[in-house]
């Protein structure tokens, strides 16, 4: 398993959506930098991407991308996502790479499921612990 | 009932089994009534609750019944006894007669507690007058008294349907139950006769058959506290015959009759006739049973009629019907079935109208098939009580059997809120297979890599033409959402 798979960030001082995509693309990804938002738009045109109150998943699969990873970030402070979801306290975005192996994507499928617990939800809200 | 309480009963049911909003040409169109007929009712049934607004309105959505509220007041259904309908004042002048039959009563005697005056009565005297005639029963009518004639075995039957129409659906409720002119110590006596019966069988007797054997006793009681022994003289005759056909494993069942007309002859210190047994046997026999051993051996007109049931059923709905279980299960109904109709012991149903409503499409068919069995085995017509409990047999199968919705979960990668769609889908809808998990790229090969896909559930507004039917939610899956899916489940299966 890839150590780089799932990264946890905790109380991050980002203030914004497009904040939000810069520090993913500029800190996080292992690839190089990329311009996430505009590959994330598209997505969001065609279904939200609110999972539960305050939480967000978005989630795109692209042959830009030469590694898939999932990040779960915690603003410092909610940030407004769009105009329809005003407050979002967690994000925990998925980028899949485009032809991915049957094992990634399972690995990123059973950390999915998880996300329909509400105990798990919660614990990432509150948890104080960058681990999943 | 009155036509009106019957309608907005009719209503009610509807709204109960439909959740969410319904508009008032859905309900017209169900009750058969105008427009106008259903905000008049609504406005009735809203203004006569007590819990406040039973049926919500919302513009452009529509009524909705406050479930909370329907089940609130639905208990508390006791009432005032002077505020009777014309039709259950009816009922009861007609019950009183018939229990007294013979016996002339006196008409101001009869009508003293209604307060109502010489046309009405008379007008009152003719509708019983009317509904005794399916019985074959005569209202005399002799200057200033009123009595009802006609065979002792007629009357039990007009009492018992006039009994049963009381909608009591635990035997236990007849102890305290106000709203019923029982005599209370007999109601006890009687109760403690069946629970005698159950323990000597070790056997369970099942609603409404407890009830159908509690009104025939209590009849009975009535009939001869009231007027003294009356002989059946049909079932005398028969008596004899009877008895040389009363089979091996049927002994128990007529000693249990035997020793409950014993017991009820000491009870009343009168003699009761062999007849008596007889009728309260066949009554037994008519019963389905719940025991720890389940009868698997049938006659052959038993297997007969069940496999007629079976093929013509699963031939009309489209499924196949191949269960040893449900063979047995239909078996163990129909057998008593087959006694009632000999016998012509009458069951209430008294989940009709529901059944008739929820399984409308079934139950036409049952009807269909009953008119076949009737006249394949030369029986008596199968009533309606009937056709509705084989109802909820088919009702059942087709519940338990209806093959599940291949069904396949959509989001942009696959991995994202589908996955997450899917552990919450899987807990709440059992109806559905979920076949897989794919990202929207594969949309286009769905109908090659997974043939007989019958619904895509997607986090993902679908742009392109898709002839699989699919329904867009939320990641969140929703209250609403979870709605809409109902819905869509119960479109997929009308359309099979």
């Amino acid at each position: 398993m890839d150590a780089n798979r799932f990264i946890v960030k905790l109380d991050v001082p980002i203030h914004s959506r497009a904040e939000l995509f810069q520090y993913v693309s500029d800190t996080l990804m292992d690839a190089e930098q990329l311009d996430l938002a505009g590959l994330m738009a598209e997505r969001e045109e065609n279904g939200s991407v609110e999972i539960a109150e305050e939480i967000v998943l978005p989630h795109v699969e692209s042959g830009v991308l030469d590694k898939s990873q999932v990040f779960i970030v915690r603003p410092e402070k909610k940030i407004t996502w769009d105009e329809q979801i005003k407050q979002v306290r967690l994000v925990i975005m998925i980028l899949l790479r485009k032809e991915e192996t049957d094992d990634v994507k399972r690995e990123i499928s059973q950390f999915t499921r998880k996300l329909a617990d509400e105990a798990f939800l919660e614990y990432l809200m509150e948890t104080d612990q960058p681990e999943i | 009932m009155s036509s009106k309480q019957i309608r907005e009963q009719k209503l009610l049911l509807f709204l109960s089994e439909n959740p969410g909003y319904s508009t008032s040409e859905e309900l017209a169109s169900q009750l058969a009534i105008s427009r106008k007929t259903v905000y008049r009712m609504i406005k009735d049934i809203n203004e006569g609750s007590s819990e406040g607004d039973l049926i919500l309105s919302e513009k452009g959505r529509g009524y909705a019944l406050d479930y909370e509220k329907y089940i609130q007041s639905n208990k508390e259904v006791s009432r005032k006894t002077s505020d009777f309908t014309p039709a259950e004042r009816r009922g009861r002048i007609m019950e009183e007669l018939l229990l007294y039959s013979p016996k002339a009563r006196n008409v101001s005697e009869l009508y003293a507690d209604y307060f109502i005056s010489e046309t009405v009565i008379f007008n009152d005297e003719q509708l019983i007058a009317d509904s005794l005639k399916q019985y074959n029963l005569n209202l005399v009518r002799k200057s200033r008294t009123v009595s009802i004639t006609g065979e002792e075995e007629d009357i039990r039957r007009a009492i018992t349907d006039r009994i049963q129409r009381m909608n009591i659906v635990n035997v236990n409720d007849l102890k305290n139950n106000k709203d019923l002119n029982f005599n209370h110590y007999d109601v006890l006596y009687i109760l403690d006769q069946i629970k005698t019966i159950e323990k000597k069988l070790d056997i369970t007797i099942h609603y409404p058959y407890d009830i159908n054997i509690f009104s025939h006793l209590y009849i009975l009681i009535s009939r001869i506290r009231k007027v003294g022994l009356k002989h059946i003289t049909g079932r005398e005759l028969e008596t004899e015959f009877i008895e040389d056909k009363i089979q091996q494993n049927d002994q128990a069942l007529y000693q249990a009759a035997e020793s409950t007309i014993q017991n009820l002859s000491n009870y009343l210190t009168v003699e009761l006739p062999k007849s008596e047994m007889i009728y309260l046997y066949q009554y037994l026999m008519s019963s389905r049973m719940g025991s720890s051993t389940t009868i698997a051996t049938f006659s052959n007109t038993v297997t007969e009629l069940t496999q007629l049931y079976l093929n013509e059923m699963s031939k009309r709905l489209n499924i196949t019907i191949q269960s040893e279980s449900i063979f047995l299960d239909l078996a163990n109904h129909i057998k008593p079935m087959l006694n009632r109709l000999r016998h012509g012991i009458r069951v209430k149903n008294s989940l009709l109208d529901q059944i008739q409503m929820t399984y409308q499409s079934i139950y036409d068919q049952v009807v269909e098939v009953s008119d076949e069995v009737s006249e394949t085995f030369s029986l008596p017509a199968i009533n309606e009580d009937e056709n509705g409990f084989l109802t909820l047999y088919f009702a059942r199968i087709i519940e338990t059997n209806q093959l599940p919705i291949r069904t396949i979960i959509m989001c942009t990668t696959g991995v994202g809120t589908s996955e997450l769609l899917k552990v919450k889908i899987d807990k709440k809808f059992p109806e559905l297979e979920i076949v897989d998990v794919i990202a929207y790229r594969d949309l286009r090969e769905i109908s090659r890599n997974y043939p007989g896909t019958e619904l895509i559930v997607t986090t993902i507004r679908i742009e392109e033409d898709v002839p699989i039917k699919s329904l867009l939610v939320s990641a969140m899956f929703t209250e609403d959402d979870k709605n809409r899916l109902q819905n869509k489940i119960k479109e997929i299966y009308n359309g099979r």
